[in-house]
């Protein structure tokens, strides 16, 4: 019962994403563990000595409950244990230089695929049955359809192998150009989402009553779109955006590989294909701490543009 | 023999009370009307009396089954003897799903040893009961006029025969004429069905056309009960007096000249 | 009434959605000081009046004949674009406060804009005063003005319309079915409301209902529209005690009177033909009980008979 129900709102949400990332991990742990294979198994002629002291170095020979059990021990105080196929690496430091790449590269990509498939989608609905939404409609699906292992490459022929405009790949940080295009094809079929779903939408609320009024009332054309529909269009594009963002920022597999970015999407494939448990397990938690608060931060957007859950929030009713 | 009967109802909301002490009865085959102003508690006794919402004391029974006594899978299956119409005809259909497949969605739920054709027989034998005909089944919700998409619903309530059912404002979203084809079906149904029916409105007069006796809620508590036209014409409680005298047709129009 | 200058005049007014006609030969006018109450079951081009009233038809619309409104000096104007009229000649009062109101503002939001709208050059505290002013002229407190549209009584949120509807300080009010989200007396109160805007502020003030009861016996004079036309328009003391087109009195007997006796069935109103199909005929000629064959030839013409004007061949005539 404090007097913040906001705080007692975010607090909640961080408590009970307790339980739920122990989960996560729980069942991650598993997984790795139960597929076959070892990370030194594949290191050819590898004399047993060292393979049994490569194991005890890393605790690969005490029993399962015991490894996870230091692997939780090591988590709760924020570590994730050593990489185990590059040596004397920890995959904490591999996240923190990994993460801001990934950050980067993803909160770009999300600011422009807000950007067009906000302006987009209002557009097409304005615009309904119009040439102009006929063809942001075309785009729109073309860019959802199109996974980035296509668009990544085309967009690297033309505009940097065709026209010389841009490098073709590389991470000189601090060099933006280098993530013009990662930025571009790791957006657009978030971008192409957004607007379908903001069209549809707009839609909605451009035929509502509400908006008969206010054009009655004698408001601008622009004041009507930008104040009174473009806020509740939202509603539906923040719950998807929760979901989308993670899926951004957490590190594109493709994008990353193509465009050779040092970002957290590297992660997957390195670690998978080395079985290297606890890079593997990293990404994971890194991953799903992210989904759990971009949730989170969905949800407090989605109290921003009603009203009317704010005050179940204010007056401490429980979620319905 | 009742088909409802409350007891010392109560419910609140905060420290507010939205029901306090309600006990009624209805009796097989009965027609009752049920006025009060806006905040009287109408739409909290619809929801009470049809298991929608528990109250905090009393008990409600339907019949001789208290539903709140119930496992939760013994009073869905009770609330087959309910049946239930709202005001807005149109939202109370779904626009994608054929009109009989809505109306005889209830058998799905509660006589599921009913073969398609058995089904189709029911649904066509409720359009009939509420005088539409039976290609109505095959067509859209949105090819219904407002009466007939209340008569629609009027045939879903009755699919099961049930022993009450409660209509929460049906008349006050229709024009007149509508309105009054929905008034004299009522009327029908309430002579021929057997059915009991509970009919909410703020509309006095449609209450009176179909109904024999009235309850009168205020603030929470039921303060009248008797024959409909002695309490109109007796104009107390206050609560029915204050609604009398807003009647339109009383309306006194201010000098033209002021 | 006549005496007092129109402040909205259609004349042989049209409209067509998607080249087939919905509304046709509309005459009307609404005089300073008065409250016309439009009656018309739904289907029968009210909507369509009322959104070309408004300027906001759809874009597939086409209008025929004549829109006049009253000009600032005094004058009648033809008018074929409306946009910047709304708010300020003429002033909405939508139907339902619930879904009329954006959610997410709130009453003093909603006020501020409609007056930064039709005052430019006011500042935030003038108009937060002047937004205040309005909540009293319509019987409500500055208590309101944080509220969202969510907390709201149903008779507040109507008077919140009305409210932002005079913003503009219009010389007409167009009103939606404005009593259907309201009980007895808050019906009773809005309808007060709307008529000594009339009166005291000397606006025009048209109401489009579907009810006859419910809004004619605010209004000074009736319109009664079937089947995208008029069909009798007349004082309402006239129309109501004695209708004499057969629609408007299959109406009347509609509704079901709230004392004995009471009739067995209540009559059920003649369904118009549509608009589109009416070029030489009544629409009623198909399903009206007078109807004679002079009725599916020829369009009846209007007639004035006991101080109204009613377009029927075989009218029911005084009783
Ligand atoms: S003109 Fe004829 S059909 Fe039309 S309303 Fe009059 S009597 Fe009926």
């Amino acid at each position: 019962m404090t007097r913040h129900p906001w705080l007692r709102l975010v607090a909640g949400r961080l408590l009970a994403a307790i339980p739920t990332l122990w989960i996560v991990v729980t069942l991650s742990f598993l997984l790795v563990r139960l597929a076959p294979g070892s990370p030194f198994e594949d290191e050819q002629r590898l004399p047993p000595a060292v393979r049994a002291n490569l194991d005890r170095a890393y605790g690969l020979d005490q029993p399962l409950p015991v490894q996870y059990a230091r692997y939780l021990a090591g988590l709760v105080q924020g570590d994730l244990g050593p990489s185990l196929r590059q040596r004397d690496r920890r995959v904490v430091d591999l996240v923190r230089e990994g993460l801001p790449v990934s950050l980067t590269l993803g909160g770009l990509a999300l600011s422009l695929s807000l950007l067009l498939g906000v302006s987009g989608g209002l557009l097409c609905a304005v615009a309904r049955g119009r040439a102009v939404d006929r063809w942001l409609g075309r785009a729109a699906v073309l860019a959802v359809a199109l996974p980035p292992y296509v668009t990544a490459p085309l967009l690297v022929l033309v505009f940097a192998v065709g026209t010389g405009w841009l490098p073709v790949a590389g991470w000189e940080a601090g060099r933006p150009a280098d993530l013009v295009l990662p930025v571009i094809a790791l957006a657009l079929p978030t971008a192409g989402g957004l607007m379908r779903l903001l069209r549809a939408s707009a839609l909605d609320v451009l035929d509502s009553p509400a908006i008969l009024a206010a054009r009655a009332r004698g408001l601008s054309a622009r004041r009507v779109l930008l104040v009174h529909v473009l806020p509740p269009a939202l509603s539906p594009v923040i719950a998807y955006l929760g979901g989308a963002a993670a899926a951004l920022l957490g590190g594109s597999l493709v994008v990353e590989t193509v465009f050779g970015l040092p970002g957290m999407g590297r992660f997957l494939v390195e670690g998978a294909l080395n079985r290297d448990y606890t890079l593997v397990l990293g990404k994971v938690v890194v991953y799903a701490v992210l989904v759990l608060l971009l949730n989170l931060a969905a949800d407090l957007a989605a109290l921003g543009v009603d009203p009317r859950l704010r005050e179940r929030v204010y007056r401490g009713v429980p979620e319905s | 023999m009742s088909v409802l009967s409350l007891a010392a109802v109560s419910v609140q909301r905060g420290s507010r009370a939205l029901l306090a002490e309600v006990s009624l009865e209805v009796a097989a085959g009965e027609t009752v009307g049920l006025v009060g102003e806006s905040g009287a508690g109408k739409s909290t006794l619809v929801r009470v009396a049809l298991g929608l919402e528990r109250p905090h004391s009393g008990t409600v029974r339907w019949g001789i089954d208290d539903p709140w006594a119930l496992s939760t899978a013994a009073r869905r299956a009770a609330r087959a003897r309910l049946g239930a119409v709202f005001q807005q005809p149109a939202a109370s259909l779904n626009p994608r799903r054929l009109i009989g497949a809505s109306i005889g969605e209830p058998l799905l739920a509660h006589a599921r040893a009913l073969s398609a054709r058995e089904r189709q027989d029911r649904v066509a034998a409720a359009l009939a009961q509420v005088g539409l005909p039976g290609q109505f089944a095959a067509r859209w919700p949105d090819a219904l006029s407002g009466g007939e998409a209340q008569r629609v619903a009027l045939a879903r309530a009755l699919i099961l025969k049930p022993a009450l059912v409660i209509l929460d404002e049906p008349t006050s979203a229709l024009d007149a004429s509508a309105a009054a084809s929905v008034l004299n079906l009522m009327g029908e149904l309430t002579r021929e069905s057997g059915t009991a029916f509970v009919i909410v409105s703020h509309d006095l007069a449609a209450v009176a056309y179909v109904a024999r006796r009235c309850l009168v809620l205020e603030a929470g508590r039921l303060v009248a009960d008797g024959e409909t036209d002695a309490l109109y014409a007796s104009a107390t409680p206050p609560a029915l007096s204050r609604l009398l005298a807003a009647r339109t047709e009383r309306f006194v129009p201010l000098s033209a000249t002021r | 009434m006549p005496t007092e200058r129109v402040l909205l005049q259609a004349e042989g007014f049209g409209v067509d959605y998607d080249s087939t006609p919905i509304l046709a030969d509309i005459a009307l006018s609404v005089h300073a000081g008065e409250v016309v109450a439009l009656i018309g079951a739904s289907g029968s081009g009210k909507s369509a009046l009322l959104r070309a009233l408004l300027g906001l038809s759809p874009a597939t619309a086409q209008t025929r004949g004549l829109l006049r409104f009253a000009q600032a000096d005094g004058g009648l104007r033809e008018r074929r674009d409306i946009t910047p009229l709304r708010g300020a000649t003429i002033g909405f009062v939508p139907q339902d406060p619930q879904t009329a109101l954006s959610a997410h503002r709130t009453v003093a939001q909603h006020l501020d804009e409609v007056l930064a709208t039709h005052a430019p050059g006011s500042t935030r505290p003038m108009r937060a005063e002047q937004a205040a002013a309005l909540l009293t002229s319509v019987g409500l407190t500055g208590e309101l003005l944080p509220r969202y549209p969510h907390a709201l009584s149903g008779g507040q949120g109507q008077r919140v319309l009305v409210a932002l509807a005079l913003a503009g300080n219009p010389a007409i009010l167009l009103a939606d079915e404005p009593t259907s989200a309201l009980d007895p007396r808050a019906t009773h109160e809005l309808l007060a409301l709307l008529q000594a805007q009339a009166r005291v502020q000397r606006r025009g003030v048209l109401i489009v209902s579907h009810d006859l009861s419910a809004t004619a016996h605010a209004a000074d004079r009736v319109a009664v529209l079937a089947g995208g036309r008029l069909v009798e328009i007349g004082a309402t003391a006239a129309v109501l005690s004695q209708p004499q087109h057969p629609l408007t009195a299959a109406l009347m007997a509609a509704c079901p009177p709230l004392t004995p006796p009471r009739p067995a069935r209540l009559a059920e109103a003649p369904r118009p033909a549509p608009c589109a199909r009416v070029a030489r005929a009544c629409a009623f000629a198909a399903t009206c009980g007078r109807a004679q064959s002079v009725c599916a030839e020829t369009p009846p013409a209007w007639r004035t008979i006991a101080g109204r004007e009613v377009a029927c061949h075989w009218p029911l005539g005084a009783a």
